[in-house]
């Protein structure tokens, strides 16, 4: 009998891994695997710009094609400086949309650890935690971004630290709710009183039941936080000239707007576009994680 | 109920004195003293020393903050703006109503907008206009407030010339902001009237009141949608503060002299006791909000009165 058991090859287990399910699942809907895929070429337009399109070309000013309309040579015309529209809008894109996924992972993984770690010990540190996070809630978010940009001085590094700064307090009182409910399974339980350390108990039982929710959540702030970057560019706090970028050239385009509507058209409809293609994705990943979401 | 509304209103002192903390130390955190500031590069060091006395912001910083909250207490005195040297509050109050003009009208504009066709939407169930405004939600969400404001003064004011694109003299300067401000949050609001009212609607109580032969048309427009008041009334108000914050960057664009315009202008300037004395009243007008958010529900909601009597004791 024991023999047996020994000489039996181990069972296989089929690790069900809810990525590629959820993949499947969004390849199915057209709409959502029409959104997949352009985020997919957004990144690789953000990896593969300079080989798509020299940076200088949208830097390099030129007195002879201003206010360019759309042509065969400048596919998206030229803005009021002469600079080609497509080569801006490529690196623009980079910019733009770089930072926005960046400062959204930041937020998610700073809002994730503050949460894990207000959830799970509670007590002092939660409290404490949580009403720092009501001061910050406060104050309107976007005040809050301006003020910080006002403080560190204009640019990028800056922009992602104001926004990230003003984000995290909302991510961390939903992240910290989510695992909350999670903390209070009686598999958790279970697992302390096995003697399992805190930090194991955390990243193997705790942070695995929330990690849709986390995804979900980063999915749908993206486009959010694109709106947040452009609009601080827009009124000059974020990426400085002559660097492409949307807001900033939405905030160009504005002078021009009766003569090269085009400049203003261009990066308004990417904009829309990129953030409709976020949040469908999100939608169709909510629906895909948690089917008894759907409609609603 | 009222021991918990003055517990609730007393909490906001700690609030706003921990956010002027927090605004305060981020202006510290500027680069430049305000004197270096106001006088501009050419300035020597010693006149721009001499300005940071006579302003007394070579003080340190706590000693400048609890000097702040006495003034406040005492005088009302929010300080006078680097710039112009008159009181901020002054200031202050001439630009505000401008804002919450826009932002009232921007809440009660969607509101009536919105919540009559929600719950139409809800009771008539067709799915063409579903589909139509779910879609338009879409649309609405992903496009930031600052591309559609360029928009609008492109179509309405640069194209058609039916409306100045900037200022704040007629009313006629008030209707591309508005609309600019009314349009997403109306869309937003459809949607949310509609899933409450049919949530409302699947409730037992709905049945009971038709079969009792109580007409269809009280059946919804009474006993459902007294029930769905609760969250159309939270996301109005919660509303209201949201628009409050999203002026700020809608009055760059159209030129509007309201709050927002102010802070910008503020910041840009490192004028502190400018943007310290409206970011506290911005925060002040969200605490109120939420409080007066809080006493409504106990006082449409029967459950939640409850609750409090409860806790009360």
């Amino acid at each position: 009998m024991n023999e047996r058991l020994k000489s039996r090859p181990p069972v296989k287990r089929r690790r069900r891994s809810t990525a590629l399910r959820v993949l499947k699942e969004l390849m199915k809907n057209p709409l959502s695997a029409v959104c997949l895929l352009f985020v997919v070429f957004l990144v690789l337009v953000i990896i593969f710009a300079d080989k798509i399109v020299p940076y200088e070309l949208g830097i390099k000013m030129n007195g002879s094609a201003r206010l360019l309309e759309p042509c065969a040579e400048h596919i998206f015309g030229c803005d009021n400086l002469g600079r080609d529209m497509f080569s801006r809008m490529v690196h623009g894109t980079r910019n733009s949309l770089s930072m926005g996924i960046g400062v959204t992972a930041v937020v998610m993984v700073a809002g994730t650890v503050l949460g894990a770690i207000c959830a799970y010990y509670g007590g002092v540190l939660d409290m404490v935690i949580m009403r720092i996070c009501d001061l910050f809630l406060c104050i309107p978010g976007i005040l809050m971004a301006l003020a910080l940009v006002a403080a560190l001085g204009p640019g990028r590094k800056n922009l992602l630290i104001a926004i990230g700064i003003s984000s995290i307090p909302g991510v961390t009182r939903q992240f910290r709710a989510l695992m909350l409910n999670v903390i209070s399974n009686d598999y958790i339980t279970a697992a302390r009183a096995a003697g399992a350390r805190d930090g194991y108990i955390i990243i193997r039982h705790v942070l695995p039941n929330v990690m849709a929710y986390i995804v979900l959540t980063a999915t749908s702030s993206i486009s959010g936080m694109i709106m947040q970057i452009s609009g601080l560019s827009y009124i000059g706090m974020g990426i400085q000239h002559p660097e492409p970028e949307w807001g900033a050239m939405l905030s160009d385009a504005r002078t021009f707007m009766a003569d090269g509507p085009h400049l203003m058209i261009i990066p308004a409809v990417t904009i829309l576009l990129v953030s409709l293609a976020f949040n469908l994705l999100g939608d169709a990943l909510r629906d895909a994680l948690d089917p008894r979401l759907k409609g609603e | 109920m009222l021991k918990y509304i003055i517990r609730r209103t007393l909490l906001i002192i700690p609030i706003l004195l921990a956010v002027i903390f927090i605004v305060s130390f981020i202006m510290e955190l500027t680069p430049g003293t305000p004197g270096r500031v106001l006088l501009g590069p050419v300035a020597t060091q010693e006149q721009v020393d001499l300005l940071d006395q006579k302003l007394g912001t070579d003080r340190p910083f706590l000693e400048r903050y609890f000097d702040y909250i006495k003034n406040i207490l005492l005088h009302f005195d929010f300080g006078n703006s680097y710039r112009t040297n008159k009181p901020v509050v002054k200031e202050l109050l001439v630009r505000f109503p401008y804002t919450l003009k826009l932002a009232f009208a921007a809440v009660l504009g969607s509101s009536l907008l919105g919540i009559p066709i929600g719950v139409l939407m809800a009771a008539k169930r067709n799915m063409l206009i579903d589909r139509s405004v779910n879609i338009l939600a879409m649309v609405f969400a992903a496009i930031p407030s600052f591309a559609m404001a360029l928009g609008m003064i492109y179509i309405f004011a640069v194209k058609l010339e039916w409306f100045p694109p900037y200022g704040a003299k007629t009313w006629k300067h008030y209707i591309l902001p508005m609309a600019t401000l009314i349009l997403p949050a109306s869309v937003g609001r459809m949607r949310l009237a509609r899933t409450t009212m049919l949530e409302a609607i699947r409730q037992e109580y709905i049945t009971m009141a038709r079969s009792k032969g109580i007409p269809e048309n009280r059946v919804i427009f009474v006993h459902a949608l007294k029930n769905s008041l609760i969250p159309l009334i939270t996301s109005i108000l919660t509303s209201f503060s949201g628009m409050l914050g999203g002026t700020i960057i809608l009055e760059n664009i159209f030129g509007f002299p309201g709050l927002g315009a102010y802070i910008i202008n503020g910041i840009n300037t490192k004028d502190a006791p400018t943007v310290l004395a409206s970011t506290t009243f911005l925060a002040a007008v969200f605490c109120l909000t939420s409080l007066v958010l809080d006493i409504i529900y106990a006082l449409v909601d029967p459950r939640v009165r409850e609750r409090y009597k409860t806790v009360g004791k």
